[in-house]
């Protein structure tokens, strides 16, 4: 039976340890909010003033229009054509443009083509350009006989703004690596300095000293997560539509499994730098690129969608991104409470295993 | 001589260190290649397999050959719905992401050329995957129209006498737009800097909070000899983390190395003067490990989200690309990116080089300087 008293104990402990190291501490709350800022104001998918390199060898009426329709747009950004006749591809590698536009000689009245190179290194960006140029070469010769009005209608975010997306999924990111990344050190601390062994022999039990361990850790975890969501909604006007307690339920169940994953690293590691290593591995680039946080779950390869049901953010993002922006209640987002449950419990029990072998 | 027999020494128990625990191993060359595998696949801004509500109240040969035909792009899968209140809790029940709704007599009104509309909903969490699903969308609906409009024989296209402009486009160095392309030389910039800077962050403070740093100090051995017999193991294994990740690259994902190998070695050897330096700088400054740590973490997340990896530096505001100027990693990845894509010489990327040996000159030699050999 755990006694609450040696619980407080080494709760207690480690709440000395968090306040002492006060680096670390400024580190954990600034850390969020420099984010934030980030992910508000530098993260932007939209590319503007794409430099162009033009090659007008027809220099009529038409193509100086067409020209023209190019450089009033705030897409492009026309470069000044340098002597000598350098290949697009040169050109790109001099990274002096990222398209070129040739116009042939008899544009205007043997053909209407115009080439447009693209520097497709990066493809995302590519594919914007060549929206950019169709619609504006579109829009220079209309062809519209769209014969069906097809009406949009978006929902929870008609503005579509980047930052109801990344304030959700910051508070998931900063809650998993706090948890995980800080309990797998602090026992991994206690292995390394033979401190462990000190608690061992006293009368504490393996639970005790997990629990106490672990308490600390939960409330600094998620006071964090209520400052991203204090700032998210003061600076970026993100939205809360769901109910608040539903909310504080089940980040308190993302919290346990994080930590839970935290133990399991700290079960495994012998030091400290490979808990560190490991809990970074484990936490930062899985939950940034694979719990559907930056990258969209559905346009993965089966295998790894499969493998993203391992990844305990999937499911917190679902839940979070569900009360605030879709108002969703228990019985929406009940499926991935159970799934969080039962990863938390399956680790809990495997650490706990671990941790007692090593005990006998 | 002397000085380097100590330095081989050291180098000699650095490598010990490392190789007698297995985990480390395993985190050093396991971790990499993984993370390598899964964000090469995973890091993609297409949109496929949306799932589509399809709200049909026309239920007519028209209305069918329209959803037929966004059944037969990979980028939707249908979910057929029957009533309007479960079409709404397809998307707050994150069921689908789209619902088409298709009014009744749509099709004969279409056929007709009457004014007729179509609605599309879109779920509008993820802004960037709602605008590429709106205009896949738009696209489709554009294809079934000028497919059914050339069907029908009656209607004649009209005498064109100024055909429009058309735009030819050609895409240079990636023709098939694989993001895999731009992403994994990416990937392994960072994994190169993750690496190179959490194990110099460590080294020192390691020794420091077991003690044995007072052991280190009261030795004979010098200041150079210690730094030099920490950070050259640390630089080999990097290099060779990086010759894993090129080789994986090549061989899962086709990526092959369009320019010089050489110069990709000689650019990364610089670049890790920069971040074994930056390891180093925390190293003699923090008290524990776990300060080291948090110090590299923090750093890390913020040149890697300025990097450019997942939006380009040109997108940024710029107040912000001109600190990115300062980012040691973004240049490093412009390195990778235009080397293994472009084939780019080392002339191309002269300004670079500079940027890249200037800070490693610059942050290696304070680094060094600052520490000082005494507890």
């Amino acid at each position: 039976m755990p006694n609450l008293n040696r619980i407080r104990a080494i709760a207690e402990k480690e709440v000395f340890h968090i306040l002492r190291d006060s680096r670390t501490l400024a580190i954990i709350f600034i850390m969020p909010l420099l984010q934030l800022i980030i992910f508000g104001y530098a993260m932007n998918m939209e590319i503007r003033q794409v430099p162009l390199i033009v090659d007008d060898q027809a220099l009529n009426s038409d193509s100086r229009a067409l020209v023209e329709a190019f450089v009033q747009t705030d897409y492009f950004q026309l470069v000044p054509h340098r002597e000598g006749n350098l290949r697009p591809e040169d050109l790109f590698k001099e990274r002096l443009a990222q398209a070129t536009l040739s116009i042939p000689r008899d544009f205007g009245s043997q053909t209407q083509q115009l080439f447009l190179k693209i520097d497709a290194s990066d493809p995302n960006s590519a594919q914007m350009i060549q929206n950019y140029a169709t619609g504006i070469v579109n829009a220079y010769a209309p062809t519209a006989t769209g014969g069906i009005d097809l009406r949009a209608q978006i929902l929870y975010n008609p503005d579509l703004k980047s930052s109801y997306f990344f304030v959700p999924g910051l508070i998931a990111l900063i809650l998993v690596m706090i948890c995980a990344l800080l309990t797998s050190i602090s026992i991994s601390r206690e292995k390394e300095m033979g401190t462990m062994e000190q608690i061992l022999v006293s009368p504490v039990s393996a639970t005790e000293i997990l629990v106490g361990k672990v308490l600390p850790y939960i409330l600094l975890g998620l006071i964090d997560a209520l400052l991203i969501l204090g700032v998210g909604m003061l600076l970026f006007q993100v939205p809360f539509r769901g109910d608040f307690l539903v909310f504080l339920l089940f980040t308190f169940l993302y919290v346990l499994t994080s930590l839970c994953l935290g133990l399991l690293v700290s079960t495994v590691a012998k030091t400290q730098q490979a808990a560190m290593m490991m809990a970074l591995g484990l936490t930062l680039l899985p939950t940034l690129l694979l719990s559907g946080y930056m990258f969209p779950i559905s346009s993965m390869p089966p295998l790894l969608q499969k493998i993203t049901y391992i990844i305990p953010a999937r499911y917190y993002l679902q839940i979070i991104r569900g009360i605030m922006l879709k108002g969703n209640s228990i019985q929406h987002l009940y499926q991935a409470g159970l799934s969080l449950m039962l990863m938390s419990g399956f680790m809990l029990m495997v650490a706990a295993r671990r941790f007692k072998l090593r005990l006998s | 001589m002397k000085s380097l027999k100590v330095i081989a020494t050291f180098i000699k128990k650095e490598f010990r260190q490392i190789i007698r625990s297995r985990e480390m191993l395993i985190v050093l060359f396991g971790m990499p290649a993984v993370q390598l595998l899964v964000m090469g696949f995973a890091v993609t801004n297409e949109v496929r397999n949306l799932r589509m509500g399809v709200l049909d109240y026309d239920r007519s040969a028209g209305s069918r050959a329209l959803i037929s035909s966004f059944e037969s792009s990979d980028r939707f899968l249908m979910v057929p719905v029957d009533t309007s209140d479960k079409a709404k809790a397809l998307i707050s029940s994150w069921k689908a992401q789209v619902v088409l709704v298709i009014p009744q007599g749509w099709a004969a009104d279409h056929q007709l050329g009457r004014p007729n509309s179509l609605q599309v909903v879109l779920d509008g969490i993820d802004g960037n995957t709602a605008a590429v699903a709106n205009a896949y969308v738009a696209g489709v609906v554009m294809d079934y129209h000028q497919r059914s409009m050339r069907g029908q024989k009656h209607r004649a296209p009209q005498p064109v006498n100024n055909p429009p402009p058309q735009l030819i486009t050609r895409m240079s160095f990636n023709p098939d737009l694989r993001s895999s392309m731009n992403t994994i030389p990416g990937i392994i910039a960072i994994l190169v800097t993750v690496t190179s800077m959490m194990l110099s962050a460590i080294s020192l403070v390691k020794e420091k909070e077991l003690g044995t740093l007072e052991q280190l100090m009261v030795t004979p051995v010098k200041k150079y000899q210690l730094m030099a017999g920490k950070l050259i193991p640390y630089l080999i294994i990097t290099l060779l983390q990086l010759q894993v990740a090129v080789l994986l690259a090549g061989v899962i994902f086709g990526l092959e190395l369009a320019g010089s190998y050489l110069i990709l070695m000689m650019f990364s050897v610089i670049y890790l003067f920069t971040t074994l330096g930056m390891g180093i700088l925390i190293s003699s400054r923090v008290a524990s490990q776990q300060q080291a740590m948090f110090f590299s973490w923090f750093i890390m997340v913020v040149i890697i989200l300025l990097s450019g990896f997942f939006v380009p530096v040109g997108n940024m505001p710029r107040a912000i690309q001109w600190i990115s100027y300062f980012n040691p990693l973004s240049h490093y990845m412009t390195v990778l990116r235009e080397i293994v894509i472009k084939g780019s010489g080392f002339l191309q990327l002269l300004r670079e080089f500079w940027i890249l040996a200037g800070s490693g000159l610059l942050i290696f030699g304070f680094s060094v300087a600052s520490f000082r050999k005494r507890v």
